[in-house]
């Protein structure tokens, strides 16, 4: 304190300077530093295996990942409204059960799929009415709809019977997860069809600024005359509907399902948040950076699999990218 | 500059309502063993058999896993935190004990083994909370994944099976009694007994405390809050492996991913015990009344031929209903 008394107001603009440039490197890596390890994470693998830069590898990623893209947007939406959702996992697996009965008992593909998105929406809605109206901890009440989604994927697969799509009664629904569109696999398409939705929803429209809004200051934007609570349903509706988008193209991708097939996604899906918010912002969450993020990971989970990693690494591998990706995202506070 | 903001409304003068005043804190206090006796009259007017000794024995046997593995997330909830990696780390404990067994090491050694696998997974989580600062909720998630990795790595994701006639010992922990009283049973109330003790009648327990009520104060008034949830974290661990050992032990084997249907019931058991007494304050004499209530509930659906998969919806609506009674619900 004395110090500072007796330098000069020259002394303390230098120091101003150093301290902004000092900003400003870091903003520079905090907002670079993470496509740069991309980069060469990609030369890496390259030199490492030569089917690594092949298209049909790239097109192979990008499928894998279509399901956990649509996942992760979700997440995004709940995580830049200031919630979270642990349900997501296994509210996937739940329509990619679901749907695979609905079609095996005979329902137009159609309407088996409106009605999984709706059960996506329902269980949305009992996530807002715990964390939103009752006012549980996101992270509690969204654990617990984990559960609740979890069970009956047991009761409507009489204990957890492996369904299976033939492929030659159900061409139409599993084209969703496994045709091509001119060379773009279908679930890119829908991917990428979604994520941009979704982009222009959070950044370009009211309800998307209230929601940016609610994650960023829940009082202030109270105040403000926004009505919370049914943003907060909105959000894990809105999560809950993508979570339930991305299980059903995953049931088309596999041409069937098996209980719990997606609940490993949450950590992909978390992991590919908290590494996009790095991307191109310092520590905001946002469609795009998610995106990325999960091409990302999946990437490296490509990578592992070619270099022939066993199956359990994968789950090391995962426990692991969460640790990374938010520590390298800096969102430390609750 | 404004001088004042808009006048805050007055508050209505108070009437006592029944509702809200008289059942609702009524409810909070007492309403997990109002559950259990519930449970009980309902579970005993169904069938015959839930009321015989050997049945009630084997409730307490099949609660003593779950309160044991809800111990250690008592501590990490005092202390403020979450740990969403306890069923894997059981599981992956479990296995590792009986691999270690299945290589010809004794029961003393495997135990061992155990314990230490548990405080070191316990020290990471520790490790990422406290000192990285990560959310525990995330770190505990990551955790979990790690666990499982483990936990398929040893067990090659079927069984480890255990020579039960050169390890006596080790079957005798999860289904032997001791006089009447299964050893289960023993073990779980004197570890109660003296995590009660450690966060009760301790400078430690207080400071744990302290630090989960809140946390700034609790640091600005000297605490070393980073070496307190770290130490949480760890003896967290060390239960939940004690309780993956007591699972192994009841069925006689490893198995790959035992751990995982424990995430709920152990959750369940500690949010009813949170309520139990207390209000919203977790301790380890209301884990162990919720680990009971989980328990009793387990036996009831397994004697009414109720598939186990429903136990994960119950669990959900245990969980919700116990959080959002107690009124700790900013966690």
């Amino acid at each position: 304190m004395a110090l500072s008394e007796m330098t000069g107001d020259a002394i303390n603009e230098q120091r101003l300077i150093s301290q902004r440039r000092q900003q400003a490197a870091r903003a520079l890596v905090g907002r670079y530093g993470t496509l740069v390890g991309i980069l060469v994470l990609i030369l890496l693998l390259s030199f490492l295996s030569p089917y690594f830069l092949t298209l049909n590898n790239w097109l192979n990623i990008l499928t894998q990942v279509a399901p956990v893209i649509i996942i992760a947007c979700g997440l995004t939406f709940a995580i830049v409204g200031g919630g979270f959702d642990l349900s997501l996992g296994a509210q996937a697996s739940l329509a990619t059960v679901a749907v695979t009965v609905l079609l095996l008992n005979g329902v137009h593909p159609i309407l088996a799929i409106l009605a999984c998105l709706a059960v996506g929406i329902v269980v949305g809605t009992v996530n807002g009415f715990i964390c939103g109206t009752l006012g549980v901890a996101p992270w509690v009440g969204t654990l617990a709809v984990l559960f609740l989604a979890t069970g009956p994927q047991y009761i409507i697969t009489e204990g957890g019977r492996v369904q299976s799509l033939p492929r030659s009664e159900y061409a139409g629904f599993i084209a969703l997860g496994q045709a091509f569109i001119g060379p773009i696999p279908t679930p890119v398409i829908i991917a990428g069809i979604i994520a941009l939705i979704s982009h222009i929803f959070l950044t370009r429209t009211r309800i998307g600024y209230h929601i940016v809004a609610m994650g960023g200051d829940r009082q202030a934007t109270a105040l403000a005359g926004i009505p919370i609570t049914a943003y907060v349903w909105l959000i894990y509706i809105l999560s809950g509907l993508l979570a339930s988008a991305g299980g059903v193209v995953l049931a088309a991708r596999l041409a069937g399902s098996q209980v719990r097939t997606a609940d490993a996604y949450l950590l992909d899906a978390i992991a590919a948040v908290y590494i996009g918010s790095t991307i191109l912002k310092e520590g905001e969450p946002h469609i795009l950076g998610t995106v990325m993020g999960t091409i990302f990971i999946g990437i490296m989970s490509n990578g592992i699999t070619l270099l022939g990693v066993p199956f359990w690494g994968e789950f090391l591998f995962r426990g692991m990218m969460v640790f990374v990706a938010v520590m390298l995202s800096g969102i430390r506070a609750k | 500059m404004t001088e004042t903001a808009a006048p805050l409304p007055q508050r209505e003068r108070h009437r006592t309502r029944f509702g809200s005043d008289i059942l609702l804190p009524f409810l909070r206090k007492w309403g997990t063993p109002i559950g259990i006796m519930i449970l009980c009259v309902f579970f005993a007017a169904q069938t015959s058999i839930f009321m015989r000794t050997t049945n009630l024995l084997n409730i307490v046997r099949q609660s003593a896993t779950i309160t044991l593995i809800a111990y250690g997330l008592t501590f990490v909830v005092a202390v403020g935190q979450f740990d969403i990696s306890l069923g894997a780390i059981a599981g992956t404990a479990g296995v590792f004990g009986t691999y270690v067994m299945a290589q010809g090491q004794p029961f003393a050694v495997a135990l061992l083994v155990a314990l230490v696998l548990g405080a070191a997974l316990g020290a990471v989580n520790g490790f990422a909370v406290a000192r990285l600062r990560i959310n525990d909720f995330l770190a505990t998630v990551a955790m979990m994944f790690v666990a499982q990795g483990l936990d398929i790595l040893v067990s090659k994701g079927t069984n480890v099976f255990v020579d039960t006639n050169a390890n006596p010992d080790f079957l005798a922990l999860g289904q032997a009694n001791w006089g009447a009283i299964p050893i289960a049973v023993i073990v779980v109330l004197m570890v109660g007994f003296v995590c009660h003790a450690l966060l009760n009648w301790t400078t430690f327990g207080h400071r744990v405390y302290a630090i989960g009520e809140n946390r700034r104060v609790a640091f600005l008034s000297g605490i070393r809050v980073t070496r307190y949830v770290w130490l949480c974290f760890i003896i967290a661990g060390v239960l939940y492996a004690v309780g993956g050992m007591m699972l192994t032990a009841r069925l006689g084997a490893g198995k790959a991913l035992a751990g995982g249907p424990i995430l709920g019931d152990a959750i369940a058991a500690y949010a009813l015990g949170v309520t139990f007494l207390k209000g919203g304050k977790p301790h380890i004499l209301g884990t162990l009344v919720g680990g009971l209530f989980v328990g009793i509930m387990a036996n009831g659906f397994t004697l009414l031929n109720v598939p186990f998969y429903y136990q994960f919806i119950t669990s959900a609506i245990a969980i919700v209903a116990a959080v959002s009674l107690s009124g700790s619900k900013k966690k």
